[in-house]
């Protein structure tokens, strides 16, 4: 049944949407077809040997061709709500996938494809469908001689083809893929959960012991994090969900509780490797606040994987750095000292190395020299208290460390391209300004 | 190579007709019901799980292997109903709202079939008014919740409380499962028993409907 194809009765655009179940179909060889939310058939690729036509033909008993179409339909469902993508099999048990076309956020159709078979015709289960009353037993020959010409595909192929139909659905809807995507990777992740929690349990002992916080994993948790390795520490992390899950019974506000204490850990163990320390405390202020958005457990716990791979990012890779121990402690020297007066030899006494010597190093690393690293700090620092109207203009520069309010003004121009004045007045807001 | 490898052999690959006529050939030869099951069937399926894991496999090769594995053992059936004592009771089970797995849960149904118990499977992805629904139709004793995410779980509270709020909560007992359901989890949202296996799942159930 072939409905009037207006973009209004349907919800998205019916031409576009042919064009590119055909260029599919050709492409795989295997038949797809675009059905409305009914489950009606609104196009049909040509294609040779489709079992599909033969259920959905006249002849075939209207039990089937409703039993066929619902199958479809709830498959188009399922990938709405699992990640865009559905795998089944048909009434017959014949493959098919398909992917939703949405239109508004909303479900207005589907693409489905198939049917395809993954194992050998020899190994169709044909007595079952008889058993199922879907054909009787005078049909069978005719029904095995078309389920030998149902093509064949490996598996591994088949999760490819329904991919590809995934994306070639995404591009005549309008809901990103990357939403699916994601939702793809929660799913995931919830699972890997979940596997943990059950080998908690399969493992046996004492259940006491199973349930008590592990410590040493957080430990370890923070010493990966702490030298950025990010696929360690996510495993780490996982486990030490699992324990929490196991632990709790899953209760909401107990579990808030320790994935705070979690993030404050987090943060400190960045810090520890290198991190900026301004910006793992933004990070912290905004988190401490996102928290409370979170209604159940599995939003929270995704939330801090993705916190902790951002702290583990922050992490200041030291290993590709040489004279990765000085250029750490010089920076960490300035960062607490720029308010006082300090000089390119002071530094250099406090790490051990002649001046001219550190004053090499430092701009080989660092990519620029000593008086220009101090002098970004102190700017840096500077805006901060620009934007305090409490502070007094003309005490800033003596607060990050400059006697001469007049030079302080001139670098702070030639770093950010206006004065300190006009930066407070303009609240920040300057183009182009930054060093 | 053993029967048993054989069947866990052409069960990874979905062949379910091989896996049927090798079940069957196991059967004739005497083999035990439980050992065809767990070393034959469920082994091919660990090992399928495991790779799927790993992403060494994916959905369509879990698809042909669990076709495989009902296909045997749906000819174990009628033999695990000639074993153990026999109970009389009814059981509605389903895997909760939003959850698709269902591999375990038809393993429950066949254990606790073998049991003599009714069971009335209620498929997957079941909203808590079908549970309730069903309760209320058929007076059953039971209602066994599955649920194979820990952001499912959380439905099975909603069994409980929709339940208690049906005023049925006090005349059936709850039971749970699944890979993340913990004892402690059963006991704080209110269930009665919280089982880790097909096999103590169908116990359980068998000494509920005995009393």
């Amino acid at each position: 049944m072939i409905l009037n194809n207006t973009k209004e009765d349907i919800g998205f655009d019916i031409e576009k949407a042919k064009n590119c179940a055909d260029t599919y179909s050709n492409s795989v060889s295997v038949q797809c077809i675009i059905i409305n939310t009914l489950g009606d058939t609104l196009y049909s690729s040509s294609c040779s040997n489709s079992m599909c036509d033969i259920c959905k033909s006249a002849d075939a008993p209207s039990t089937r061709r409703q039993l066929c179409s619902d199958s479809h339909l709830y498959g188009s469902y399922q990938a709405e709500r699992f990640g865009g993508k559905y795998i089944f099999f048909c009434p017959l048990g014949l493959v098919h996938w398909v992917s939703p076309i949405t239109s508004n956020g909303l479900m207005k159709g589907a693409m489905l494809a198939g049917p395809v078979q993954m194992v050998d015709p020899e190994d169709f289960l044909i007595e079952d469908i008889i058993e199922k009353d879907i054909i009787d037993e005078s049909q069978l020959a005719a029904f095995r001689k078309q389920i030998s010409r149902v093509p064949v595909i490996k598996p591994d192929v088949v999760n490819s083809m329904s991919e590809l139909l995934f994306i070639t659905a995404a591009h005549i809807s309008d809901i990103q893929p990357s939403k699916y995507l994601a939702e793809r990777e929660y799913q995931e992740y919830q699972s890997d959960i979940s596997e943990y929690i059950h080998y908690i349990k399969t493992m046996g002992g004492d259940e006491s012991s199973l349930e008590s916080y592990p410590i040493e994993k957080e430990k370890e948790l923070l010493s990966l994090i702490s030298i950025g390795d990010k696929p360690g520490s996510q495993k780490v992390l996982n486990e030490i969900f699992g324990h929490i899950f196991f632990s709790t019974g899953g209760n909401f506000e107990v579990i808030k509780a320790r994935v705070l204490e979690l993030i404050v850990l987090l943060s400190r163990a960045a810090l520890e490797g290198g991190a900026d320390i301004q910006q793992i405390f933004g990070l912290n202020y905004k988190y401490l606040i996102q928290i409370n958005s979170f209604k159940t457990v599995e939003e929270m716990t995704f939330w801090l994987s993705k916190i902790m791979t951002r702290f583990t990012d922050c992490v200041f890779n030291l290993t590709n750095v040489k004279h990765v121990d000085v250029i750490y402690r010089a920076v960490d020297y300035v960062k607490r000292n720029y308010m006082k007066k300090i000089t390119l030899e002071e530094v250099a006494s406090y790490v051990y190395l002649s001046p001219s010597y550190f004053s090499k190093i430092f701009k080989e690393e660092m990519g620029r020299n000593f008086n220009s690293y101090l002098n970004h700090i102190r700017i840096e620092m500077s805006k901060r208290l620009l934007l305090d109207d409490s502070v007094v203009l003309v005490d800033v520069s003596n607060i990050v460390g400059y006697e001469d309010q007049s030079y302080f003004s001139k670098v702070f121009k030639k770093l950010t391209g206006v004065s300190p004045g006009k930066y407070r007045e303009s609240r920040g807001q300057i183009k182009g300004g930054g060093i | 190579m053993s029967i048993l490898n054989e069947i866990s052999e052409n069960l990874q690959q979905g062949k379910a007709k091989v896996v049927k006529e090798l079940v069957q050939k196991a059967i004739d030869e005497g083999l035990e019901v439980k050992t065809i099951l767990e070393e034959g069937l469920l082994h091919g399926m660990g090992i399928i799980g495991g790779k799927f894991k790993n992403n060494e496999v994916y959905v369509p090769d879990v698809l042909i292997a669990a076709r495989a594995m009902n296909a045997g053992s749906e000819l174990l059936k009628p033999l695990l109903a000639s074993s153990g004592i026999k109970a009389k009771g009814t059981v509605i089970l389903g895997t909760v709202k939003g959850d698709l797995h269902d591999i375990g849960k038809n393993l429950v149904r066949m254990m606790m079939e073998g049991k003599g118990l009714e069971v009335i499977d209620l498929g997957i992805d079941v909203p808590v008014d079908k549970f309730i629904n069903k309760l209320k139709e058929t007076n059953a004793q039971i209602v066994a919740c599955s649920a194979l995410l820990t952001t499912t779980m959380g439905e099975m509270k909603n069994v409980v409380e929709g339940l208690k709020a049906a005023g049925l909560r006090d005349n059936v007992t709850v039971m749970i499962g699944g890979a993340p359901v913990t004892d402690q989890f059963c006991k704080s949202i209110g269930a009665d028993i919280y089982t880790p296996d097909a096999a103590s799942a169908a116990e359980e159930a068998a000494k509920v409907c005995l009393k």
